[in-house]
């Protein structure tokens, strides 16, 4: 059995997470996300100045977006052992794709943004916009993710479970707190816009928790697992 | 000891109503709404000539409306969880009913309030309080929505000849569920429609 | 056997629908909307109260579920009123 395998791909998910934030913001300055209602020229010059630390950021979470589906597998394997049939476990998995999809096309859009300095400021603002939207607004997909966690683990029937049942709630409320970001394409300012404190805050700090109490869950059952194969 | 004093003696010593993973759920979502709360407040506070301005198209009336709708059908809940354990699900699938038929009767009260806005001209960006009256109060609605779904499993629950051991601890969760509904609606109405 | 759940749940629910309509009264009268408001909170926040403990049944809930309630309640509601406080008058 690749336990240990398992294990650490579970580890990467915090790497992956690690990598995102290095590429969010000390490179593309991304964090807070640049607001909506930006002048054309003012957020034009941004991606002239910025150009290189942008790009690279961009490949940075692509990285980071290729290692989570690793993170994403972990966690899959231990959702088929609660299931007699895999239903959550596919959904998780497609859900991870669906969610990630958008962000690799998103940095590909920063980049593109910053790719040509002498770009008209209209393209430029375009393409962040478009980003932007691809960046936080999947929250759908998102939110799916955490609901596949949710109902396997509520329909775990195991005499010994195998993530303890308050995850399969916190998994709740952490998809109920991510929806805010679905709806960041109605609005240009305030807390449901794409840097808004609702929309992009609350539903960042909510997947960073998942991710983390998932991590926490999943490696607890691997250990479970490598100790009473072990005995 | 029968249902009723075994019912008792688990009342005295702390009894979680319905299982324990509802309340990191029910709590959980207190605790968003709240965030919700403080940002809107946070937010009145740089604008409050708009908000108050603004205030002046909300109507009261539906908003009393739909706190006694509200609270009826927790009324109705209440009761139907104590027939439950007393072993009446028959009175409790009715009793339930009359929730649902509250329930039903927000979304309906919802559905006029917020159409006479629209067709007055009043929309999502408008500006910037009736982004949160919009948003707060859908948001609150996809919960009643959700609200309905569970009273509707435990409907369906009630009506069943052998309703399962779990019975009445799932009442007692689906209940908290929908009390919650009840109360994040008591604070929305207080904050959106009453302080000015 | 019901009558008593039954008194209990209908008066709880009579003091909600009074402490509504007061509140709906209160906060038409007077010109000094800062008070008339604060109380409105606050009201609102007894009425919590009362479906948690009441509807809820977490008076009858474990201490440290009930804290929880309690402490949020308290933190809520002095946070609301605060951040109400500390706004501009209209």
């Amino acid at each position: 059995m690749n336990y240990r395998s398992q294990l650490v791909a579970a580890w990467l998910g915090i790497a992956a997470t690690l990598i995102m934030f290095i590429g969010l913001w000390p490179l593309m300055h991304f964090l807070p996300p640049l607001k909506p209602g930006l002048g054309q020229a003012e957020l034009a010059a941004i991606y002239r100045g910025n150009a290189t630390g942008i790009i690279t950021g961009g490949i940075l979470q692509m990285l980071a977006c290729s290692i989570f589906m690793l993170y994403f597998s972990a966690l899959a394997l231990q959702l088929k052992r609660m299931e007699a049939a895999p239903l959550w476990t596919y959904t998780l998995l497609l859900t991870s794709v669906l969610g990630f999809v958008p962000v690799l096309v998103a940095e590909m859009l920063f980049s593109a943004a910053a790719y040509r300095p002498d770009r008209p400021d209209e393209i430029i603002q375009a393409f962040s916009d478009l980003g932007f939207f691809l960046f936080v607004g999947p929250a759908l997909p998102g939110a799916m993710q955490m609901l596949s966690v949710a109902f396997a683990v509520l329909g775990d029937r195991n005499a010994e479970p195998v993530f303890p049942r308050w995850v399969g709630y916190f998994s709740v409320w952490t998809a109920v707190l991510a929806l805010p970001g679905a709806v960041v394409t109605l609005f240009k300012a305030g807390p449901f816009a794409w840097n808004g404190v609702l929309a992009f805050w609350v539903a960042a700090i909510a997947f960073g928790l998942w991710i983390n109490v998932t991590f926490w869950a999943t490696r607890r059952a691997l250990l479970i697992q490598m100790k009473s194969s072990a005995a | 000891m029968d249902a009723e004093q075994q019912g008792a003696v688990k009342r005295r010593a702390g009894h979680v109503p319905g299982e324990e993973g509802v309340w990191v759920l029910i709590m959980g979502d207190m605790l968003v709404f709240s965030i919700f709360f403080a940002t809107y407040l946070i937010y009145r506070a740089q604008n409050v000539v708009l908000y108050t301005s603004s205030q002046l198209s909300m109507q009261r009336g539906f908003g009393l409306l739909n706190t006694v709708l509200l609270l009826t059908s927790s009324w109705f809940v209440a009761l139907a969880v104590s027939e439950a354990r007393a072993g009446g699900r028959e009175r409790a699938m009715r009793l339930l009913l009359g929730a649902f038929a509250c329930g039903i009767g927000f979304v309906v009260s919802k559905a006029f309030e917020w159409g006479g806005k629209i067709q007055a001209g009043i929309t999502l960006n408008s500006n910037e309080f009736y982004i949160f009256y919009y948003m707060l109060t859908g948001i609150h609605l996809l919960h009643v929505l959700i609200g309905l779904i569970v009273l509707g499993y435990l409907i369906a629950r009630s009506r069943r000849p052998d309703p399962g051991a779990s019975y009445v601890l799932v009442m007692e969760g689906g209940g908290a569920f929908w009390h919650l509904v009840d109360l994040l609606w008591i604070v929305l109405f207080a904050l959106l429609y009453l302080v000015r | 056997m019901l009558s008593t759940p039954l008194r209990r749940i209908t008066a709880v629910w009579l003091l909600l629908v009074l402490a509504t309509l007061f509140s709906w009264e209160s906060a038409h009268v007077g010109n000094d909307h800062r008070l008339s408001s604060s109380i409105v909170l606050v009201i609102a926040f007894i009425k919590v109260r009362f479906v948690g403990l009441e509807f809820m049944e977490l008076r009858h809930a474990p201490l440290p579920l009930r804290l929880i309630f309690e402490i949020w309640l308290l933190a809520a509601c002095a946070a609301l009123l605060i951040l109400y406080w500390l706004s501009p008058m209209a």
